[in-house]
Order: C-alpha cells, then sequence, then structure tokens
C-alpha cells in the first residue's frame, strides 16, 4: 500500500513523523485535495506512541499556517536588532553566506566561524559535518545542558545511552522515574509503558523535586529530594543494595569491572605488566578464588575456571619484587556507599531515611527494573558523580540490557561516527576548539561566548545558526547577547523570528517538519522512520538538511557530493542496505531487533567490553573513577554563606507539555493552556512572604533575576523554587504578551563561570535564590 | 430486537496525565475559536502537606446526558439528542440565548458571542458516524479516554467498566440528568480528595 493513502476525494493520508520533540512520534498527516493539511494525528502503526500523540503534535497545522512564520530569506538593512529587512533571493543568501565564510577562513582562521544549533533532532551529525567542512566543529549548542553529559558520561560508562528509550517500561517490574518527566516531554516511547504499568499494577517510583509531576501521586514511593542532591540518594541506594546483599553478584563478576584490582591509595588499575615480564600494558587484572592467586582479568568470554573476588584488601609482588598494596574496585565503591548511610542520605537531601530504604529495596529486589532519567539529573554542577553513580545502580543490580530494565538502543553509538561528521578539515582544529571540560565533546558553548567577547585566544567573526535560540537557553542571556553583538557577520535559520534571529544580519526560513523531507533517528528506539513531507514548502521556505548540504558542497564539494537530499539520506542509511527511497515506500524500517544481553556477544562498547563500575576511561584522563556523592557547587551545603542570603533552591526548566522549549507561545491554541510564565512557591513559604497567587515576583539568585507571576503550590518543598524556560514570544491574536529584555528569562539567574569540572554542566536545576514581590 | 446503540465515554483518572493533549486534538478537529474550550483538564490537589500529597487531574466536557436540563430550556429546540445518545446543538436553530448555558450543571456549554450561538463537546459525532472514535480519544496520551456503546457488553468500554466497576462513578448524578460520562476514581494518590465526589 505504500507509505501514502489516496482517498477517493482527490485528498491523501501521509504516513510521517512528528518533529515537535526528539521522539519523533508516528503520525498521520491528512491532505486535502487542494493540498493543504487539514488534520494531523498519531499512527496506530508506530510501535512506539501507538496513536498517541501529545498537544504539540496535535498542533502540527497551526504552526506550519501561522502568519508570523518566516517566509522568505531577509538581510537586514536597519541597524542591528531595530527590524527593518529587505527580502532577498535565496541565490544572494547562500552567495553572501558563502563568501562571508571564505573570507573570515582565508583571513581568520576558520575558527573564527562558529556552526550553531539548538536541539539538533535530527541535524546534529551534519551541523557538525558542515563544521568540520569549514574547519574547526565548534558546534555552539546546548549540549551542556541537554544530552552531553548523559551521552559522554553514560558511553564512556557502560557504552550505551539507556536511560529514554532504553528504559523497557513495558517490561519491568518497577518504573523508576527520576529527574524525568518523559511522559509530557517525550511520550512517544514512555507512555505505552506507564499506561500498560497502570492495568498491571506495576511499582512505580517518582524522584523528583515537584510533586506536580504527572506520575507523582500515582508512585508507590514519591521522592521529593532537594534538587542536587541526587547523587547522595544514589549512592544510598547503592549502600543498602550492597549491605542486603541485593545486588547481582554474578553479573557483577562476569561483566562488570568491579572486581579489577586497584591501588589501594591512588585508585589507579593494576595493569598485567606491572606483574610479570611477559604480561600486557592494557590487560587489568583480578584476584581469583580458584588460584588464589591473581589473573587477568578476562575479556567479554569468561573463563569458566575464573571466579573474581569482589571484596577485599590484598597484597600482590609486582615485577621488581615489591609489594603492592591493591583492593577490588568493588571494596572502593562499597566503602565510598558505606559512607552514605540512609540517614545521612535522608539529611542531605531532606528525606526520611525508611523512604530510601524501602524504594531501594523497591528497585533492587524486583526482577527487572527500568530507570528512566533526564535533565533533572543533568542540569546540575556535579552531573558526571550523578550520572554515573545512577548507571552504576543499573550494573551492580543487573538491569542493564535485558528485557524490563535498561535496554541498549544501539543508535547512539553511530549517531555522531566521523563517517557522518566528517573529519575536521583543519589539522590543528583539535586544539582550536574551545574547551576546557575534559567530557564535553564540543566547544563549550559559554567558552565560545567568552572567546566571542574578548577575541582570546582567537577572534570569533561569524555565527551561523540553524534552528537555535541561545537567547533563550544560555545562562546569563545578556552577556550572550552581548557576545554575539560582538560579531562581524550573524545568520539564523529558523520558523519565527527569535530573539536571536533579530540580531542576524541573515535570516532564513526553515520549513516545518509537515513541509521537508528527514529521517527520523534519534529516539528512535530500534527503527528509523521516513519522516517525510506532507505539503510542500509552503512561500520559499527550505529544509534544514537542504541549506546545510547545499553551503557544504559550496564551501567542499568532495566532504558533500550529494545533489539532493535523498542521496545524503542514502549515505546515512548505507549501513542499513536500504535507500531513503524504500525507506519512504515502507516508512518504518527496524534497524535492531529485539533482543536482550546484546553484550554477549561482543561484550560492552567500553575499552574493556565491561560495563565499567571503575571507567578506565575516566581513569586515563585523571577523572574519579567511580560514583560518589557531590554536592552541586552552589547549594546551602557548599556555600553557606551565599545561602544566608539566598536560601531557597531554584529549579529552572519545568516543562509544559504543550511548549517545546522556547518554542511556540505564539501559537494561541498552545499559548491558552499557559498563558504566562509561573513561579511555583509552596503555600506556607509565600504566606511566609506575603506573595499571593497571580502576584507578580523577582525570582533573584547572586547571579541575576526574572520576573513571574506567583503559582501557590503544596507539591513543593518550601525551600524549592520551580520556574520555567523559555518564554518570550508574544501570541498577539490572543493579546498575551511577549517578554522582551529576557524579563522573563529563566537564565538570568543561572551562571556562566560555575559548571561540573568535567561535563561542564551549569547549576540550570540547583542554584541558590531568593524571591519576592515585585 | 436490534439492540439500541448508547455511545458513552469513560475516563479513567488514575491515568490522565495531564497534558492536554485531548484539548488540542479537539480544537483542531472542530475549529473551535481561540477562548472557547470543548474539553478541558483540570488539575486537583496537591492537596496535604509536602511530600505526603494527592493528586489527579480531571478533565471535564460535556456529559451527554440521558435526561439534559438544556434540551429543557431551549425555546428554539436547537439542543437534541441522537438515537445513539449523543447532545448536539443544531446550529441553524441556535441563536445563542445562552438559557442553556445557565441550565446545565457541569459548565460545558460556551456562548460563542461572535458567532451569537453556543457550542460544546459534540463527541465528535461526525468521526463516530464513521466508524471512528472521538479525537479526544484518539489522541489521548494516557490511554484514560475509553470510547464505545454501553449497551454492548462485548465492547471495549463495557469491559474496561466490567473490570474497574468498583471505582466508578458520575458526577452530580442527585441532580438528575443522568450524565453518560463515566469516570473511574485514581487508584493512588487521590482517595482523600476523591471523598467529595463521589457521596
Amino acid at each position: 500500500m505504500g507509505s501514502i493513502i489516496h482517498k477517493p476525494d482527490g485528498g491523501k493520508i501521509i504516513k510521517t513523523n512528528c518533529f515537535e520533540c526528539h521522539a519523533k512520534c508516528g503520525a498521520l498527516c491528512h491532505v486535502d485535495s487542494k493540498g493543504r493539511l487539514v488534520k494531523v494525528e498519531g499512527n496506530p502503526e508506530d510501535p512506539r506512541n501507538e496513536g498517541r500523540m501529545c498537544p504539540k503534535g496535535r498542533a502540527a497545522i497551526n504552526i506550519l499556517y501561522h502568519p508570523d512564520r518566516l517566509n522568505y530569506p531577509m538581510k537586514r538593512v536597519g541597524a542591528r536588532g531595530e527590524g527593518k529587512w529587505e527580502r532577498i533571493t535565496w541565490d544572494e543568501a547562500m552567495d553572501t553566506i558563502y563568501t562571508k565564510i571564505m573570507e573570515y577562513r582565508d583571513q581568520f582562521g576558520p575558527e573564527s566561524i562558529v556552526n550553531a544549533q539548538g536541539t539538533g533532532r535530527g541535524t546534529n551529525q551534519w551541523n557538525q559535518r558542515l563544521g568540520n567542512t569549514i574547519g574547526v566543529n565548534h558546534w555552539l549548542a546546548p549540549g551542556h545542558i541537554c544530552l552531553a553529559p548523559i551521552l559522554v558520561t553514560s558511553l564512556s560508562t557502560i557504552g550505551m545511552v539507556t536511560n529514554w528509550e532504553g528504559a523497557d517500561l513495558d517490561r519491568s517490574e518497577v518504573q523508576v522515574f527520576w529527574g524525568s518527566n518523559q511522559i509530557w516531554t517525550e511520550q512517544t516511547y514512555t507512555s505505552g509503558g506507564v499506561n500498560r504499568g497502570r492495568d498491571r499494577n506495576v511499582k512505580l517510583i517518582v524522584i523528583d523535586p515537584n510533586f506536580e509531576h504527572p506520575l507523582a501521586a500515582r508512585a508507590d514511593h514519591f521522592i521529593g529530594l532537594r534538587p542536587g542532591s541526587d547523587s547522595a540518594l544514589a549512592m544510598a541506594w547503592i549502600h543498602v543494595i550492597i549491605e542486603e546483599n541485593l545486588y547481582d553478584e554474578s553479573f557483577c563478576k562476569r561483566w562488570t569491572t568491579a572486581p579489577i584490582l586497584i591501588d589501594s591509595e591512588t585508585l589507579n588499575p593494576i595493569t598485567e605488566d606491572k606483574l610479570k615480564a611477559t604480561g600486557k600494558k592494557d590487560t587489568l587484572v583480578v584476584w581469583d578464588r580458584n588460584t588464589q592467586g591473581v589473573q587477568p582479568m578476562d575479556d567479554h568470554h569468561l573463563k569458566p575456571e575464573l571466579d573474581p573476588e569482589l571484596n577485599g584488601y590484598f597484597e600482590i609482588v609486582d615485577l621488581n619484587g615489591e609489594i603492592l598494596k591493591v583492593k577490588t574496585a568493588w571494596q572502593e565503591l562499597r566503602e565510598r556507599a558505606a559512607k552514605m548511610t540512609p540517614e545521612k542520605a535522608a539529611r542531605l537531601c531532606w528525606l526520611e531515611p525508611k523512604q530510601i530504604y524501602d524504594s531501594a529495596r523497591m528497585y533492587a529486589k524486583a526482577k527487572s527494573a527500568a530507570i528512566s532519567y533526564f535533565q533533572g539529573l543533568e542540569e546540575h554542577t556535579n552531573s558526571m558523580h550523578t550520572i554515573h553513580a545512577v548507571n552504576t545502580l543499573m550494573m551492580i543490580t543487573g538491569n542493564l540490557d535485558v528485557f524490563g530494565g535498561n535496554m541498549w538502543p544501539m543508535f547512539w553509538n553511530h549517531m555522531l561516527s566521523d563517517r557522518l561528521t566528517g573529519r575536521p578539515t583543519d589539522p590543528k582544529a583539535a586544539e582550536k576548539k574551545s574547551n576546557p571540560f575534559k567530557l564535553y565533546v564540543a566547544s563549550h558553548p559559554q567558552q565560545v561566548f567568552e572567546t566571542m567577547l574578548t577575541g582570546k585566544p582567537y577572534p570569533i567573526k561569524m555565527y551561523l545558526g540553524i534552528a537555535g535560540n541561545p537567547l533563550s537557553w544560555s545562562e546569563q542571556p545578556e552577556n550572550t547577547k552581548k557576545a554575539l553583538l560582538n560579531l562581524d557577520f550573524i545568520v539564523v535559520m529558523d520558523y519565527f523570528l527569535s530573539p536571536t534571529a533579530q540580531l542576524a544580519d541573515i535570516v532564513l526560513p526553515s520549513a516545518h517538519w509537515t513541509e521537508r523531507d528527514y529521517i527520523a533517528d534519534e529516539q528512535c528506539g530500534r527503527w528509523y522512520f521516513a519522516q517525510q513531507k506532507a505539503v510542500d514548502p509552503l512561500y520559499e521556505r527550505r529544509s534544514d538538511v537542504t541549506f546545510i548540504r547545499e553551503l557544504g558542497h559550496k564551501i567542499n564539494p568532495e566532504m558533500w557530493p550529494w545533489q539532493t537530499d535523498e542521496e545524503l539520506f542514502d549515505f546515512q542509511l548505507e549501513p542499513e542496505g536500504v535507500t531513503y527511497k524504500e525507506l519512504k515506500d515502507k516508512w518504518i524500517h527496524e534497524h535492531t531487533p529485539d533482543v536482550e544481553k546484546k553484550y554477549e556477544a561482543n561484550g560492552f562498547a567500553t575499552p574493556t567490553k565491561k560495563a565499567e563500575i571503575y571507567s578506565t576511561v575516566f581513569q586515563s584522563i585523571g577523572i574519579d573513577p567511580l560514583a560518589d556523592y557531590e554536592e552541586p557547587l552552589e547549594s546551602p551545603y557548599s556555600e553557606p554563606e551565599i545561602a544566608k542570603d539566598y536560601p531557597y533552591i531554584l529549579v529552572t526548566g519545568r516543562r509544559y507539555p504543550n511548549y517545546y522549549h522556547s518554542q511556540y507561545r505564539g501559537i494561541p491554541y498552545l499559548r491558552e493552556l499557559a498563558p504566562e510564565p509561573r513561579v511555583m512557591i509552596n503555600e506556607g513559604l509565600a504566606e511566609e512572604l506575603g506573595i499571593k497567587e497571580f502576584d507578580n515576583v523577582w525570582i533573584e539568585s547572586p547571579h541575576g533575576k526574572c520576573m513571574m507571576k506567583a503559582q501557590l503550590t503544596n507539591g513543593l518543598h518550601p525551600r524549592v523554587i520551580s520556574i520555567p524556560h523559555g518564554w518570550w514570544q508574544g501570541c498577539p491574536e490572543l493579546g498575551l504578551p511577549d517578554y522582551p529584555d529576557f524579563i522573563a528569562n529563566a537564565n538570568n539567574c543561572i551562571t556562566h563561570k560555575k559548571h561540573d569540572k568535567n561535563t561542564g554542566s551549569p547549576g540550570s536545576r540547583s542554584s541558590l535564590c531568593q524571591i519576592y514581590k515585585a | 430486537m436490534k439492540r439500541k446503540i448508547r455511545y458513552t465515554l469513560l475516563i479513567d483518572l488514575d491515568k490522565c496525565v495531564g497534558c492536554m493533549s485531548c484539548t488540542i486534538a479537539c480544537k483542531n478537529e472542530n475549529n473551535v475559536d481561540p477562548g472557547i474550550f470543548w474539553n478541558r483538564v483540570y488539575k486537583v490537589g496537591p492537596e496535604g502537606q509536602f511530600p505526603n500529597l494527592d493528586m489527579f487531574y480531571f478533565p471535564k466536557q460535556c456529559m451527554h446526558c440521558n435526561d439534559p436540563l438544556c434540551i429543557k430550556v431551549c425555546p428554539t429546540k436547537a439542543t437534541y439528542k441522537t438515537e445513539e445518545g449523543i447532545v448536539l446543538v443544531d446550529h441553524d436553530k441556535c441563536y445563542g440565548c445562552g438559557y442553556c448555558t445557565w441550565a446545565c450543571p457541569y459548565g460545558a456549554r460556551t456562548k460563542n458571542e461572535k458567532k451569537g450561538m453556543v457550542e460544546k463537546c459534540i463527541l465528535c459525532a461526525h468521526l463516530v458516524e464513521r466508524g471512528e472514535k472521538p479525537a479526544c480519544v484518539v489522541s489521548c496520551v494516557g490511554n484514560c479516554r475509553v470510547f464505545g456503546d454501553i449497551n454492548d457488553p462485548t465492547s471495549e468500554i463495557s469491559i474496561y467498566l466490567a473490570e474497574h466497576s468498583d471505582s466508578a462513578f458520575q458526577i452530580h448524578p442527585e441532580i438528575g440528568t443522568k450524565p453518560s460520562v463515566i469516570y473511574l476514581k485514581p487508584r493512588k494518590g487521590a482517595a482523600k480528595l476523591c471523598q467529595s465526589n463521589t457521596r
């Protein structure tokens, strides 16, 4: 039947995928005989969303036809930001952009041109390829607050990214939502498992500071912890699981780095070459119970005769006959966890010890348990330890890549492969990247803004941003604006004239998902989908991929040999043995079968082929190799002096089901569901401070402030304040205002100077603040 | 004898996640003007002291009563009930006097000042007629909406209701309009909040 169903009245239904979030629900687009999109609904044939669709997807028509959309390329004619534009042709736009790139590259080097984006959603690889084509892949993206800390920490330690679609909710006995509200933000792969879970009385644990989380009231355990204290809670869970012998001993011995021997003092791993002349430099060793001696750790094909000891201290003799004091990595983890008793964690997390004992036991005793975690763990200044600690929980309970646990979605291991992103054409690209963080993959946004401002260590001249709005997402947006205004040339491609686009010299009109061809790949689990257009692009809107490809081709046709988007997609799909045309015909393509324990074939995708409770990658670059409790950089415990004046903990980025980041406050149907930014305050606290419902309230940190309307709730701890992000756009049709000059920008309150020392994530969800009536 | 069809909507409050997909699906399906809602989702709670709280979401729309007051007060007979139990407004006959908006005990009707007539949920009668389900049901992220013929014991809604009959209730049945929309109480986290509604 194909993926386009023709109706007798001349209309048609196109099977495609929504693009309003990363997870890309299967969608049915109904087009009438005149070629107008008249209805968008979920596609029941998508095994993930099964026909369900969120408000953003259901509003696709409203977004496609909205009168404020950008429709033509335009160039600035007035002063920067003045709002005077002149329509130009695509040819002129492309020639100008190309000429500027070549000019700056010749004169100042490729590092002077910044390629930028927002959430990506299918263009990460192409934007990076463009950066590499220019020479230096700055890839200025909000990765430090989304994806990058989880991606890098998880790929380094467990060789998979399993916290999103990997959480096998449908087959789990226990579902854990930890800093994750995916039933709102990415219901695609969440709702089916949750809904059927309700029917089969699945056990539910919600760990979140906000009781207004849509699943909190249904949970067996609602753990309303202090924002940013998640690593303490995770270590306390590990404590309970180890002390009560609830861990999967066989998995820990066979499939993790827990038994490896490490130096008792330095924690460096003992390698075989230190012990004997014929020993290999890369081979780690374990204490074998059968031979009562040191043996090389096996690779993934475990020798049955080997029985590694998990616990203990040992004295072993090295090559030179000297005695080495060693212990197992497990012993070190155990000692760290021993320090974090549930009683201590309860004090740090503002919980009761019983909650910690009971929830830890519920998670560990289940035959299978899945943890969905997300930005609630990531947007803190201690994200690396927190993420590693939660991944460690999956490892020690053997919940990794098993049905009902956290499965291995293979896509993430290939998304940014060199084959797709290409390699940087500038041989010195690596040293020209702006990035002080060992676990941040590209140029760190705040480092780039700093370079834009100071011209050090090199001048930046141009910003080329595709579907991104850093004046909303970046910490200290005023600073970001100054940085951008320091540049000679700014190009922004978007749906609407965002605050960032308003500063541009050239703006380009982006085609909506209903009017462009893409591949739906990211967060699509075991499948690829043909995200095909339902209507031809309106006006002169173009697909982001088309723009990137054509610009890339102009700069370096060898890196971009493809004449059409279809050829580019064929290239992406090559390893699958399917062409884009074939994909379009069938719409859905399964790339990974539904099997568990894939690691049994070739091990985990880590250097040791084990799930690395002890991370050899971290150790090799001077980062703490094991999970641990770490306090956020700005908390009542790490900065008690600041906390005297700023006694509350601020969570920014509270989500809506009807908006995506800074998008769509201009769409009437969506705006009327949440007409204004509201700060959530505990009722008792509000009374104490004389704040009433709907009062204008300043939320102020040591770094800045923003204003929102008060929303009183019992759903928050009296010392926690929660605000949304992304408010800039007005909705003239409803007479609802815009928010100019960052007045309601949550990021005013977040410093751009304090980040997790390894991943570079800021304290977006655990900063100190005070609030008062405006 | 052919059994009479009675279309009914069941809403399992245990599963509603408050995403408001039903509201948008309805508005786009029926081209409802901004400012007017044929269905809406209300948040009930959180009630109690943090962290010991109750909360649930409550989607509300026309109850498609079996014995509706809106029909009784309508001076032009614009409001009527179909054989299958769907309460509709004939917009050729409605001139927007608004009596029905006062009579409806559920606040389910809105006068559209611009169009000079009264609007409300039509259970997507145009879709139901061709064998489809209402847009809110199809779209529902929580799968909390079940639609079908309550007179057919083999229908999805009848089976679902039979499985959960102990938690089923209707809103203010004492008024006597015989609402056809059936709600199921949340199975967890709303016991205190539900007391007032269930009598």
